[in-house]
């Protein structure tokens, strides 16, 4: 086959070569390593007054962590963390007033109500969106401090004092003891968040903050997994809320109220939104220090605002993110601009055999196969309808396509081409009409049930998430085939084995489309047409018996475009239905077996390539009436 | 007892005017920056305290007003001019994130300049109004008369001159507004500026009522956002929902407990957003 | 006003790789010039760099003898150029004539004046007269675009940029557009850049005619040559 390709030398295959190398994780690694033993000595070997302080440091990291899972991996700016924090703390505070329940199971319990809460408020605030979801959170963090500030049973304004710190049914931890506690959780937390970053669930996340809409294209239930990370970030705060709680021994509304909630964010946006250890040296910054330099702490407020204007402004990455961006500047020399280059024909790559057993749906499975005996439709669309205003810009369209076709859909500007993809994956919902894939129906459901059954589609405008390598990208289309949720993505080596076949496919994906040398690249240092081809690869992980390509051609140029050529056909020929919308009749007339040709919503015409723009209709829509 | 019911009711529509100036600053600069100002309550806080300061000095209040007013329009040009014109092409969040920053940045300001403790002042104009049988003190009627007046004021300026017909197409397209010759950046410091100023002489104008300290302006700003949320985006609405928060959060203090200031007004938010998520200015929130 | 628009080896691009790769185009005064290109060629690039809303990399604009690149957006148009964005972009919540009088917004123009002009532009197009009152979002589409073209030429243009003017609009209106803009066009000796994909009504009211394609301008000429131009032909129809 030929392909597209970059003729560079050097770099075999990626990171792994060579098992010395000085790579940035290992430094990081590394780094981790070494602070979490200074973490430990330096405060123990400074004296009591340090311990409390790196304690309280300790807890709030818990907190933040939590609140980048929401904010900065999930994308949802919460103002209203601190009322988590606040379930957590005045949970363990209650129920050790009135009980003997050992420490760890009321920690537990913290972290149980503090999530179910997070249910709730998560559930409502997620049905609005940019703004008013931050507001939304906000309203129901004030509402609880207020309730807390009037209720008895949490001691109203003067809170609760006495809390018991006997933690594992061993007597009362001394503060050296509490501190080891907090800060391994803190450092657990740390880690398992930096774990997910890189897992199925974590790609998802990221992908759903940079474009929803491409989530719900690779199978992401968007509203779900939203909710999921809203409550496991709700969760930690409870945890740490419940540790705050033990460790000072006394709770009161003046820690959980509006102030505490600007702190939370502002700690996770200093030291880097989805970084992980942002979380950890937000809190120090924002909290450790002026707690440790007391002539500092009437400046707090200020420098917190100065600073977060600053990173919003300059360093958008936060501290953590605009070290780790220099450590890879330092540490690969690799970073030449891309020159874009036609190759020679590329070998075939074969996708390599699954080394461990996945289930396919059985759509996919089927689809696999090249030789499928029956050319049955995979999808059949009859009389779909949609209007905006009085405008009907889909009017009763019929369209089909059977495996191991590629039936394209041309048309003017504003001819409905658009509307009727986003029909049929839908992005949108007709007002009439049936879409049947694979015998189900499925007009009435949502765009992330069709990609589980099969759909997968490119996009008109490029839709790529910045924060992911190209091969992750690509790798983003095994979501709705893959399994690994939060837990296993996040502890290591949990999901080694779906992550290896999942890694490896992207990798022949990315060889068979001549992209190898890109795979860690990120997508905004690449040609369009290189953008294009990664949003292919997406699609050919999917392993879909049914993709969708939106105007795949636009912004390529002729050797691009011809590859692309390739890359369909032999997709075609492996027993994929195929349906392309472009405006690029050299491409649409070389590859299709049927065109349909819509104008004003409309089917103006549809069959065989060569027949449909013989007629007059087809060639007046194009050309107008100088033809 | 009505007596009682009518002098509770006032107290909040004292309180409630400064909810609802503060919205109006919310409003103004939703319209051209398409961000909710959160550090609009910074705004006021200034005003209160330099007014308050003056005061103290012998400067004659009306003075101070003025004052506060000047500090507050080069607070808001200044959020515009460092802050929000570098960030117009941000997400949403992050410009959010911005003005909670701002907000921040200038109640550590107010700390560092003021201290912690709430200030007040003696009262401008002393004295009282006998209305219907209850006896209102006069600086709360102009203060109430003050929302009342600024209220107007928008609703003839945004809707019935050139520049709130320019400001409406900003907010609705900034770009095809610039196509159309509008000179954009221009009237985001004009609105940013003003809705300052009427943050400033708010808060000097109510600084003798209320104590007022570098913590209230968060919950201030958000209060305003809160009156014109649900008002959807009018002027006159959004005097008329602050007005009604500030009555019944006191009603809801008064007669069923201490507690519930917030919670009746934040769960008039919750509720809002949850009944009717698609009123203009929560779409135009989300949208933006 | 007789300067026309000169586009002189300019670059441009978002951020990233050049999406424009020097292109030169020239509109003179009174004559009417199409641009036509596929969808990704760069069209909707060009006329935002033109318009200001795009910082150009490199290269000259220039209205007459003024340099355009680097000048605010809305100066641009005060200085003559103005641009009518694809998709229109009117502003639903105000009504036919509120979008009419945003013209005059930051001119000097007493009432009398305004009143002269929104009747001139009625008396041109005397469906909107019947809607002055009514909200954008109630008309039709090719109503809609009378209207952006009206409040276009309120701005008072020495050249008129027109992005892809016939989406979603039926044929015979097209045409029509398109020939009331000739008109127009003609009787204010305005130079008119006709950016479209719709090829045949382009080049039957055009002059002369570029082809756009993945950046830079590949074919140009008369627009009866390129009408007649295998190439054109082919790459709108793969025959």
């Amino acid at each position: 086959m030929s392909a597209l390709g970059l003729n560079r030398t050097g770099r075999a295959g990626g990171a792994s070569a060579g098992g010395r190398r000085v790579t940035p994780n290992r430094v990081l690694a590394f780094g981790a390593i070494a602070f979490a033993i200074a973490a430990y000595a330096f405060p123990n070997l400074a004296g009591g007054y340090w311990i409390n302080i790196a304690t309280i440091v300790a807890v709030y990291a818990t907190a933040a962590v939590g609140l980048d899972l929401i904010t900065g991996y999930g994308g949802m700016l919460s103002l209203g963390h601190a009322a988590f924090f606040g379930v957590g703390a005045y949970t363990v505070a209650v129920l050790g007033e009135h009980t003997t329940i050992p420490g760890f199971v009321l920690l537990f319990a913290a972290v149980g109500i503090a999530g179910l809460v997070g249910v709730f408020v998560g559930a409502l605030a997620l049905r609005t969106e940019g703004h008013a979801f931050a507001l939304v959170t906000l309203g129901f963090a004030l509402i609880l401090a207020s309730l807390v500030n009037g209720l008895d049973f949490t001691g109203g304004p003067s809170g609760i004092a006495g809390i018991s710190r006997d933690v594992f049914g061993s007597g009362e931890l001394s503060d050296a003891s509490m501190y080891l506690l907090t800060l391994v959780v803190a450092l657990v937390g740390v880690g398992l968040l930096r774990g997910l970053r890189s897992s199925r669930t974590g790609r998802a996340l990221l992908a759903l903050k940079a474009h929803p809409e491409l989530a719900a294209a690779v199978g992401v239930n968007v509203f779900a997994l939203r909710l999921q990370a809203f409550v496991i970030g709700a969760a930690y705060a409870g945890l740490a809320g419940g540790l705050f709680a033990e460790t000072l021994r006394y709770v009161s509304s003046d820690f959980i109220g509006l102030t505490q909630s600007v702190q939370f964010l502002m700690m996770v946006v200093i030291g880097g939104l989805g970084t992980g250890w942002g979380a950890l040296v937000g809190a120090i910054i924002v909290r450790g220090v002026p707690e440790a330099v007391e002539s500092l702490a009437n400046w707090q407020l200020f420098a917190v605002g100065f600073l977060t204007l600053l990173i919003v402004a300059r360093f958008r990455r936060g501290i953590a993110g605009t070290l780790e961006d220099a450590l890879h500047r330092l540490l690969d020399p690799r970073r030449a601009p891309v020159a874009l280059r036609p190759e020679v024909p590329h070998p075939e790559v074969a996708l390599p055999p699954a080394e461990v057993a996945i289930e396919l749906p059985a759509a996919a499975a089927a689809a696999a196969g090249s030789a499928r005996s029956s050319r049955a439709a995979v999808l059949a669309v009859s009389g779909i309808t949609r209007a905006f205003g009085g405008l009907r810009a889909v009017d009763g369209v019929d369209y089909e396509v059977r495996a191991g076709e590629i039936h394209s859909v041309v048309g003017p500007n504003g001819a409905g081409k658009s509307t009727f993809i986003n029909l049929v994956t839908g992005i949108d919902h007709p007002d009439g009409g049936t879409i049947v894939c694979e015998g189900r129906q499925m007009e009435r459901l949502p765009a992330h049930r069709r990609a589980r059954l099969g759909m997968s589609r490119t996009f008109q405008l490029v839709e790529l998430c910045e924060e992911l390598t190209i091969r992750e990208n690509v790798m983003l289309g095994a979501y709705h085939w893959t399994r690994a949720g939060f837990l296993r993505g996040a502890v290591p080596f949990a999901a080694r084995g779906e992550e290896r076949v999942v890694r490896n496919r992207a990798d022949a994906v990315l060889a068979r489309l001549g992209l190898s040398e890109l795979a860690d690249e990120h997508p905004s240092t690449v040609s369009v047409g290189q953008r294009r081809l990664v949003e292919v690869g997406r699609c050919l992980l999917s392993q879909s018996p049914l993709v969708f390509l939106d105007e795949p051609a636009a912004g390529l140029n002729e050797a691009e475009t011809s590859a692309l050529g390739d890359v369909l056909r032999e997709l075609r020929d492996e027993g994929v239905a195929i349906v392309l919308v472009d405006h690029d009749m050299r491409l649409i007339m070389s590859i299709s077996d049927r065109v349909t040709v819509l104008n004003f919503g409309r089917t103006l015409a549809s069959g065989d390539p060569a027949e449909v723009v013989r007629q007059e209709e087809v060639i007046h829509a194009y050309l107008g009436t100088a033809a | 007892m009505l007596t009682e019911f009518l002098n509770v009711g006032w107290s909040g529509a004292t309180v409630g005017a400064t909810y609802a100036l503060a919205g109006l600053g919310i409003l103004i600069a939703l319209r051209v920056t398409r961000v909710v100002n959160l550090a609009q309550g910074e705004f006021y806080v200034v005003g209160a305290l330099l007014a308050a300061t003056l005061a103290t000095a012998g400067v004659p209040l009306i003075l101070g007003i003025l004052a506060g007013a000047l500090a507050g329009a080069g607070l808001g040009a200044g959020e515009e001019l460092i802050v929000l014109r570098r960030m117009r092409n941000a997400t949403p969040p992050i410009m959010l994130l911005s003005t909670v920053a701002v907000a921040t940045l200038l109640a550590g300001a107010e700390l560092l300049v003021w201290g912690q403790d709430p200030r007040s002042t003696p009262v401008l104009i002393g004295g009282r109004v006998v209305l219907g049988g209850v006896r209102l003190p006069a600086q709360s009627l102009l203060l109430v008369g003050l929302s009342i007046g600024v209220a107007v004021a928008c609703w003839m300026v945004l809707e019935r001159t050139s520049s709130g017909r320019a400001m409406s197409a900003i907010a609705e397209d900034p770009d095809a507004a610039r196509l159309t010759g509008i000179d954009v950046l221009r009237l985001r410091l004009r609105g940013l500026a003003a809705a300052g100023a009427i943050g400033g002489a708010a808060g000097a104008i109510a600084v003798p009522l209320f104590l007022v300290d570098f913590n209230s302006g968060l919950e201030l700003a958000l209060r305003g956002f809160i009156a014109a949320a649900i008002s959807g985006s009018t002027a006159l609405g959004t005097l008329a929902a602050g007005l009604g928060i500030g009555i019944l959060e006191a009603l809801a203090v008064r007669y069923i407990s201490p507690v519930f200031d917030d919670v009746t007004t934040f769960g008039i938010l919750v509720i809002a957003v949850l009944m009717a998520p698609k009123t203009r200015f929560l779409r135009a929130v989300q949208a933006a | 006003m007789s300067a026309g628009l000169h586009v002189n080896d300019l670059v441009a691009g978002y951020g990233g790789p050049p999406v424009l790769g020097g292109v030169n185009i020239d509109v003179e005064p009174g004559e009417t010039v199409a641009l036509l290109g596929a969808n990704g060629a760069g069209k909707t690039t060009l006329s935002r760099t033109i318009a200001g809303l795009t910082p150009a990399y490199s290269g000259t604009i220039k209205l007459g003898d003024v340099e355009l690149t680097g000048r605010p957006v809305h100066r641009i148009v005060r200085d003559g150029l103005v641009t009518v964005p694809e998709g229109r972009r009117l502003f639903a919540r105000l009504t036919v004539e509120g979008n009419l009088r945003l013209a005059f917004y930051g001119r000097e123009a007493s009432e009398e004046q305004i009143e002269r002009r929104l009747e001139e532009a009625y008396e041109r197009f005397p469906r909107l007269r019947d809607r002055r009152g009514q909200a954008v979002g109630t008309m039709s589409g090719g109503e809609q675009q009378m209207l952006a073209i009206a409040k276009a030429l309120l701005l008072d243009p020495a050249v008129l940029v027109l992005d892809e003017p016939s989406t979603g609009l039926a044929p015979i209106i097209v045409e029509q557009l398109l020939d009331i803009i000739v008109r127009l066009a003609e009787e204010a000796s305005c130079g008119v850049l006709l950016i479209e994909q719709n090829v045949g009504s382009a080049l039957k009211v055009s002059d002369r005619a570029y082809v756009l394609e993945r950046g830079s301008v590949t074919i140009s000429g008369s627009a009866d040559e390129l009408a007649a131009n295998e190439a054109v032909r082919a790459a709108y129809l793969g025959a």
